[in-house]
């Protein structure tokens, strides 16, 4: 059964129940099922976390996953990855479960909603500036803003806003049109060819999520080595 | 395509609460078991390369040990291998030692053997050529044979240097014991007569002449005065005889040496 039909373009158009303004939406509700996976899962394989050469599988498996991202992040940022391992690695990890359950049937992805990529954006919006300011400074931070001349303030500002956009909107077109794509070929050639499109939509799916996470920490590290850079030149 | 506030700021909020709670449940847990392993094997890793070090500085030591218990196993080899070569040579010193003990004491038994053997061989042949001489002068000239040994040492006097002859006069030994007359039989009165009638022109008149008999003498008689041996005896010839059979003997055994 289809949830979302061919003419609904986004699972926000889809509501439970309304009470007021408070709408619960097919997007809410899948959000609040990959949290709930993402939660349990952690909590599951954590509680009897052993520090021994002799792990679980399930252990391990997050071990890689988490031990991956952090090489991703000190790739990026040559930092210290625990800083932004929480940030990066649960964007990472939301966007990238949200993508890979589409080869649930019945399941839309949150991240196929414009309200949830642009909610995201948002968070990488004003985490860029909190990390900033965190690391440099907001003297330094917004200093930068005006680098070289005052003049660039308003394009430094145009090019936060338009990055973010470009964020949310790149997800969301992604997956939106990979949905709508499998949704035309099932009605076109049912058979096979749509099995195929499921294993590139996972594919697609994962290359999001790393974009939409890697991205994001470029942001982040560009606020945050500016200074950095500026500094190791003045010494 | 819209966007809906609600959902947009509810969505904000999930996601914030999503990254707190796997802070806290994934990150911090994973990360820290992550680092306690790298420490845990770390710190294996170091205690592994501690023993190891451990064993090393165990081998080196077991080796030396090894070592010098071989040059001291040497070292005893050769000096017991010295002393066994001392031994031998000392046991053989000794063995040749006693082996030349024992040959010489073999050659002086042998030696004594021989000169007892002449000694005895002198005597009798002595006894038996005297028996025998007299026996044949007996039987031939009519004649005792002490009487011509007398009669011979009578010429002898006779026959003597007078000057030398006089000198008995002034003999100290004269004057104080006499003339002793040594013979190895028994003189009778008649010879005692001749000899001191032959005498009597050398001698003072009062002086002592005595006679002995003596064993040890074979066929013979002798007198000595002032230095001056006149006798006569057929110990010369038996003397001749019995080198004769002591050159037989070295002859015949070529090994003895004369002791």
């Amino acid at each position: 059964m289809e949830i979302l039909s061919l003419n609904q373009i986004s699972p926000d158009q889809v509501v439970f129940l309304q009470w007021g303004i408070i709408r619960i939406t097919a997007t809410l509700l899948y959000t609040w099922l990959i949290m709930a996976i993402l939660i349990l899962g952690s909590w599951l394989v954590t509680r009897n976390i052993s520090s021994s050469l002799h792990t679980t599988r399930w252990q391990n498996l997050l071990e890689v996953v988490v031990s991956t991202i952090r090489d991703q992040i000190k790739e990026i940022s040559h930092d210290d990855p625990g800083h932004y391992l929480s940030f990066i690695g649960t964007l990472f990890l939301f966007v990238g479960l949200s993508n890979l359950l589409l080869i649930v049937p019945g399941y839309v992805a949150p991240t196929s909603s414009l309200t949830t990529t642009a909610a995201l954006a948002i968070c990488v919006f004003f985490a860029v500036p909190l990390y900033g300011i965190t690391r440099q400074g907001i003297l330094h931070y917004v200093k930068e803003y005006f680098q070289p001349t005052f003049i660039f303030f308003p394009f430094h500002v145009m090019g936060e806003v338009t990055r973010t956009l470009a964020l949310a909107v790149r997800l969301f077109g992604n997956m939106m049109s990979h949905d709508k794509v499998i949704a035309i070929l099932l009605a076109v050639t049912p058979l096979f060819f749509p099995i195929v499109m499921h294993a590139l939509g996972l594919l697609i799916g994962l290359v999001q999520a790393y974009i939409f996470a890697i991205l994001a920490m470029v942001y982040i590290a560009s606020a945050t080595q500016a200074h950095e850079e500026k500094d190791g030149k003045g010494n | 395509m819209h966007i809906d506030w609600f959902v947009f700021f509810a969505q904000i909020v999930n996601f914030l609460i999503l990254v707190f709670a796997l802070k806290y449940l994934l990150y911090g847990r994973i990360v820290k078991a992550m680092d306690d392993r790298e420490a845990k094997i770390t710190s294996q890793f170091e205690e592994a390369q501690r023993i190891r070090e451990k064993a090393q500085e165990t081998a080196d030591a077991f080796e030396e040990k090894n070592r010098s218990l071989q040059e001291m196993a040497q070292d005893m080899l050769n000096n017991a291998s010295q002393e066994a070569e001392n031994t031998k040579k000392e046991l053989v010193e000794r063995a040749r030692e006693e082996v030349d003990q024992i040959q010489q004491r073999w050659y002086d038994t042998l030696g004594r053997e021989r000169k007892t053997f002449l000694e005895n061989l002198r005597k009798r042949s002595g006894t038996y050529v005297f028996d025998t001489v007299r026996r044949i002068l007996f039987d031939l000239a009519d004649q005792e044979l002490e009487q011509s040994i007398v009669n011979m040492f009578v010429r002898l006097i006779r026959e003597s240097d007078e000057e030398t002859l006089d000198l008995l006069k002034q003999s100290p030994a004269l004057q104080d014991a006499g003339i002793v007359i040594r013979s190895s039989f028994e003189l009778n009165t008649s010879q005692k007569s001749m000899i001191l009638m032959e005498l009597k022109p050398y001698i003072p008149a009062d002086a002592e002449i005595s006679y002995e008999t003596s064993t040890a003498m074979v066929a013979g008689i002798d007198m000595m005065v002032s230095g001056h041996k006149y006798s006569w005896s057929i110990s010369d010839y038996i003397a001749s005889l019995e080198e004769r059979f002591s050159h037989l003997l070295k002859e015949e055994i070529p090994s003895v040496k004369d002791a």
